[in-house]
């Protein structure tokens, strides 16, 4: 995405104004934050539950070690 | 007694308790205190020395009576500016918020209350928690107690300020990124960051709700257990804080032993960019590790260099939604780079977050699996570069500063999304003079275990005993 299109979804979504310098870091950061969720999450997501990461924490903790 | 306020918070209480010095005394020392360094460190938004003084005569009388509150009975703290207090200005380090008065008392103050504890004033802040050297435009910089010229750290800067400075004898911060262990590692003091849903967050400013935590910046490991303690814990008023059992913190900083407790070093991410007085510093607290009878293993952590992006795509849209409106309608009162920090959240689509959200699980575990299966403790700086001065950190929204934060928060923030308990613990001092820390990290609840290996480290460090001059 570039940087004029970035501008003009954020005002069309948000209503908010970017300058030149922000839209195009926010044009790079959705560059990269994209590239790295099609990394880690390039398969099909159909059969996945909704997250509860509160319930993935405490299966994940093991009690009684101190 | 010589000056009460270079007591550790455990001792104050001890003392109040005592009364070997009454919560008046105290309270009388560290206003003091606070009105002498006030202008060199700039820790406090709002210093209430009047109402602290009248909760200090409440406790001194209620100590005469027979009555001891808790655990921190007499002994005076100070929040960051963003825990609320019913019908008291709450700023949020902001101007925005300026005038902020909210109808409601943050979970965690009324247990501090409940414990004892009296509040002297609203501590200085980035603004709205979004920053990690912890400059403030609105309110004015903070400086660090060990060398004014050098950032404290951010967001909660002046918890680290004023508890590095000896005004208070602990504080709370909140931690998005490294917002507690920053300030705790720039001012040689002990910051929690629990695991994520660890402590109620009702009654506190947010920033993302994914990745907000409360925690307590002290200059001992067992005043940071007792704090810990006592704030951490289900809530009715907040459904997302863990039902989970909260250990006996304190108890396990006591006569603490880690003879053959296993402590794990990254092969890779962590020491990128790092200093060479920083890598000889944390070498050098492994071999008091060591020493003290830890094993050492080599890790090679997973998915790190993709946690940034995973974490702004939960963080952006986050903060996104509760700034949008001051953000379309008063951009002007925001701090630059404030501003430039809240801005990627408009841009981030919906599909991404929720993926971030989906995913976050199984990278945690990913994470667990390689690490704790090696270890107990995963071990690595806090910050891996000396502590920035505050000239060479203040960047405003200059086209450097993203790299500039980077390179800050380099070693925390991965933390942040992967939900894990994680401990700051000083680790001696730079070339510059300047303290350096390392951090502990657990698995999902395992803070006792981080208190424990903490406090027999410091045993043997004895690190509280060197204060600023």
């Amino acid at each position: 995405m570039d940087s004029q299109t970035v501008r003009d979804l954020v005002m069309y979504w948000q209503g908010v104004k970017l300058d030149d310098e922000a839209a195009v870091r926010l044009a790079e950061l959705s560059s990269s934050v994209g590239k790295t969720l099609n990394a880690v999450a390039s398969g099909s997501m159909f059969d996945t539950e909704p997250a509860h990461f509160d319930r993935a924490l405490n299966k994940m903790a093991v009690r009684g070690d101190d | 007694m010589t000056d009460p306020t270079a007591l550790s918070l455990v001792d104050a209480a001890k003392a109040v308790a005592s009364k070997e010095v009454s919560a008046r005394e105290l309270t009388e020392a560290c206003i003091a205190k606070a009105e002498k360094m006030q202008p060199v460190l700039n820790c406090f938004i709002s210093l209430d020395a009047e109402g602290a003084l009248a909760e200090a005569d409440a406790a001194d009388a209620a100590l005469a009576r027979g009555d001891v509150a808790g655990p921190l009975h007499g002994v005076p703290l100070a929040h960051k500016d963003m825990y609320y207090r019913a019908g008291k200005v709450s700023t949020c380090g902001s101007k925005i918020r300026k005038d902020f008065v909210p109808d409601h008392t943050a979970t965690v103050l009324d247990r501090l209350a409940a414990a004892g504890a009296l509040h002297m004033g609203g501590l200085n802040m980035s603004e709205f928690a979004v920053g990690p050297f912890g400059h403030n435009e609105h309110w004015g910089h903070c400086h660090n107690p060990w060398n004014s010229d050098h950032v404290t750290g951010g967001s909660s800067s002046g918890s680290g300020s004023s508890v590095g400075g000896r005004v208070v004898f602990g504080a709370l911060g909140s931690d998005t990124g490294g917002s507690i262990r920053l300030p705790s590692a720039c001012c040689g003091l002990v910051g929690m960051k629990g695991t994520q849903t660890r402590v109620s967050r009702y009654g506190v400013m947010g920033l993302s709700f994914s990745l907000d935590n409360v925690g307590p910046l002290t200059r001992t490991v067992r005043d940071n257990a007792r704090m810990m303690g006592i704030i951490a814990g289900a809530d009715p008023k907040d459904l997302t804080a863990s039902s989970m059992p909260v250990d006996d913190y304190e108890a396990a900083t006591l006569d603490a032993e880690i003879k053959g407790l296993r402590i794990a070093v990254p092969s890779n991410y962590y020491y990128d960019g790092a200093s060479d007085d920083v890598r000889a510093l944390m070498a050098a607290s492994l071999k008091a590790f060591e020493a003290l009878g830890a094993e050492i293993v080599t890790v090679e952590v997973p998915d790190h260099e993709k946690l940034a992006d995973l974490a702004i795509a939960l963080r952006g849209p986050e903060g996104a939604v509760l700034h949008q409106a001051w953000m379309r309608d008063r951009p002007e009162d925001y701090g630059a780079q404030v501003k430039a920090r809240l801005e990627p959240g408009l841009a981030i689509a919906g599909t991404e977050y929720v993926t971030s959200q989906q995913i976050r699980p199984q990278i945690t575990q990913r994470f667990v699996d390689t690490v704790f299966a090696e270890a107990d403790v995963f071990h690595a700086p806090t910050i891996n570069i000396p502590v920035p001065s505050i000239v060479d950190s203040d960047v405003k929204a200059s086209p450097n500063f993203p790299a500039v934060i980077a390179g800050m928060t380099h070693c925390t923030r991965p933390i942040n999304y992967l939900g894990l308990p994680s401990l700051a613990v000083p680790a001696g001092f730079t070339e510059n003079g300047l303290p350096a820390s390392f951090q502990l990290i657990g698995r999902p609840f395992a803070e006792a275990t981080l208190y424990r290996a903490a406090a027999a480290y410091e045993a043997e460090t004895r690190f509280p005993e060197t204060a600023p001059g």
